[in-house]
């Protein structure tokens, strides 16, 4: 059986979600279809939603879902420091005054759980009436898919949102860039004593960094965190290895006394950390969206948030192009695509990687100049401010539905 | 269609310029590459169908935002080329007659359509041909709108072109005419910039002596017994390949003229 879409989008995460019910907010009258393989292992994570992708939640009526699952994020915290020492006194600090809209402190973030995120935009696209299939691709060409249940596809385009390895992109041929940080990424939820009061907190530590994500608590675990513990990849396995008691103590010897005693309370999950940046965001009748396009080191928190400016973006871009009589899926709309999400990516991709190249290393003048700069970057209210528009996703030329 | 196989050398005097004819002939098979010699059409040509929308929607009382802007208008591209301009307004829902008078231009336009599934019409000829059969049969001028973009620096005669254009306009229907400035602005950017410099163009695309002043465009335009509007300057930012519409007329502009008193 063939089915007939204007676009269809594969992958059922949230950078297709959002790309799904963006499209469809912006032009209702595309057909449009999700296709997923329906399989996915519960993702542990939790993500720091930017104000711009908050803005996108908002804008695509997700608001009222989330309530109740979100935390605001009023402070940041970046410091220096080695396990079993006191975080360095010279820190970076940004706090919500930071982060002024129309004269009111505005959070930093909205912090997440990936599940929560992801349910909540499933549901409004359960309620979109946009077309979805649990199936998968087993071929492709330009403009058509082959699915697993016999089902062929054809599309003005396919929004290839398919995750770090895709199918969709390897088969259209378009290459990657990128090196492996040799780290993996251990995840997991950490209750502990002491309230974290909104904080997020980025420890670089001379392994790699620890991100403490503050999260809602509940009646059981009433202050929790959720961590992003990177560390040489034979360090990780070893972690992973340990009894979930010796692993608690490991992570508490690097967090210190600072929220008191902790206590793993959800599985451990752990992935390689790499940067892969696809050499071009679109081919024929394709455009790749999220992580398919890119993957960055998570220690920015800016993963999710580049997937979902994504959505907005490939969103924007067909409705401005068929706005003025463009070809859906045409080379002209997908180019443009292409080269406005390039070059954000790029250049979260050179920060994220500069940063993690400056704070992993452990010459002990480099950790005293770091620290310094630290403390001078705290001090200058421009360079603060651009850090914030930076990674609240404020730079540049920015879609429709993130304002 | 009898008048397809009209050779070009055959075709009238006023709008066909051999030389012209030539350096179009050997780009044609490269007009919907986005990146081919056509490039700088593909830049502006968000822009140029923007302000074809908007002031269509505006003259004949159209809502600009709904998913067929320009359902029901019939249009005609003269000098239409590949169809860069036919087939994205035939999308916007307009009934589209597309003429050019190198064949193999109607060919790649006719290709294209057939590819993407557009309904226009491509025909081979000239308006001078369209205006004779027009007044041969008695009927009315038959169009809501003739686009004439980027072509009128082409022609033998702007003058007369511009006439032609006009009897193909209904009483209350309008002419665009986008076209690049005489200045020494514009031979330096849009001649020895973009054709010797940057390379977006071929060399020869654009002959300095062909190009039209604004107030000539005016007064072509009511010669054809159109008023014409004020003319609109159209920019581009080099930095973003953006183009944007400002009071600036050296270079590129854009002139709207409206048949009959209004």
């Amino acid at each position: 059986m063939t089915q007939d879409f204007d676009i269809a989008i594969v992958g059922g995460g949230p950078a297709g979600l959002a790309a799904a019910l963006s499209l469809h907010r912006l032009r209702p009258e595309l057909s449009l279809a999700v296709i997923d393989a329906g399989h996915a292992p519960v993702d542990g994570r939790a993500s720091m939603l930017a104000p711009s992708s908050w803005r996108l939640v908002e804008n695509l009526g997700l608001a009222k879902a989330l309530s109740g699952k979100m935390l605001d994020v009023s402070d940041m915290l970046i410091s220096d420091g080695v396990a079993g020492e006191a975080a360095s006194p010279l820190s970076l600090h940004f706090s919500d005054s930071d982060h002024m809209r129309g004269g009111v402190a505005q959070p930093l973030g909205h912090m997440v759980q990936n599940a929560d995120l992801t349910d909540a935009l499933r549901s409004a696209v359960d309620a979109s009436g946009i077309t979805q299939i649990t199936a998968r691709v087993t071929d492709s060409a330009p403009g058509t898919l082959t699915l697993d249940n016999g089902q062929t596809i054809t599309a003005g385009f396919i929004a290839a949102a398919d995750g770090g390895r895709s199918v969709l992109r390897r088969r259209a041929g378009i290459e990657t860039t990128g090196w492996d940080y040799l780290q993996s990424g251990i995840v997991t939820t950490i209750a502990h004593e002491l309230p974290h009061e909104g904080c997020a907190q980025q420890l670089f530590l001379p392994s790699g960094p620890l991100a403490l994500l503050p999260l809602i608590g509940d009646a059981e675990h009433p202050h929790q965190c959720s961590i992003v513990w990177s560390e040489d990849a034979a360090a990780a396995k070893a972690a992973l290895a340990l009894p979930v008691d010796l692993f608690t103590a490991e992570l508490a010897r690097r967090m210190g006394d600072l929220y008191g005693k902790i206590e793993t309370i959800a599985p451990l999950q752990s992935w390689p950390l790499k940067m892969q940046l696809a050499k071009s965001y679109h081919s024929d009748k394709l455009a790749l969206v999220g992580d398919a396009a890119h993957i960055i080191h998570p220690l920015a928190g800016q993963g999710l948030n580049l997937g979902l400016r994504d959505a907005a973006a490939l969103a924007q871009s067909v409705a401005d192009g068929l706005a003025v009589g463009e070809i859906l899926g045409g080379p002209n709309m997908l180019g443009r695509y292409s080269r406005w999400r390039k070059s954000d990516a790029l250049q979260l991709a050179a920060m994220t990687d500069g940063l993690e190249k400056l704070f992993s290393n452990r010459i002990a003048p480099l950790r005293h100049l770091r620290r310094l700069g630290l403390g001078a970057v705290d001090r200058s209210d421009t360079l603060r401010s651009f850090f914030m528009r930076e990674a609240a996703g404020e730079t540049g030329d920015v879609p429709g539905l993130l304002v | 269609m009898t008048h397809a196989t009209t050779a070009p050398e055959k075709l009238s005097t006023v709008s066909v310029d051999p030389r012209e004819m030539e350096s179009f002939s050997r780009m044609a098979e490269n007009w919907w590459d986005p990146t081919g010699p056509f490039k700088p059409l593909h830049v502006m040509n968000g822009a140029r169908l923007g302000f074809i929308r908007d002031t269509l929607c505006a003259h004949f009382h159209r809502d600009p935002n709904a998913v067929l802007p320009l359902k029901g208008l019939r249009i005609l591209d003269i000098g239409c080329g590949g169809g860069l301009l036919a087939e994205p307004v035939s999308r916007l829902g307009a009934t589209v007659v597309g003429v050019d008078a190198l064949e193999k231009n109607v060919k790649t336009a006719k290709t294209h359509a057939i590819e993407t599934g557009a309904d226009v019409d491509y025909r081979h000829g000239t308006i001078e041909q369209m205006v004779g059969r027009l007044s041969q049969s008695g009927a009315d001028a038959p169009f809501d709108a003739v686009l004439n973009m980027e072509v009128i620096e082409h022609v033998v005669d702007p003058a007369e072109f511009m006439k032609d254009c006009g009897a193909m306009v209904r009483e209350g229907g309008v002419i665009i005419c986008s076209t690049i400035n005489r200045t020494a602005k514009a031979f330096l950017l849009a001649i020895v910039g973009a054709e010797y410099v940057m390379r977006w163009l071929p060399r020869g695309t654009h002959q300095y002596d062909k190009l039209v002043k604004p107030a000539e465009i005016q007064s072509y335009l009511r010669g054809a017994g159109l008023t014409p509007q004020p003319s609109v300057g159209m920019t581009l930012n080099p930095l973003t390949d953006k183009w944007s519409f400002s009071n600036d007329l050296g270079i590129n502009y854009v002139t709207v003229g409206i048949k009959g008193s209004e």
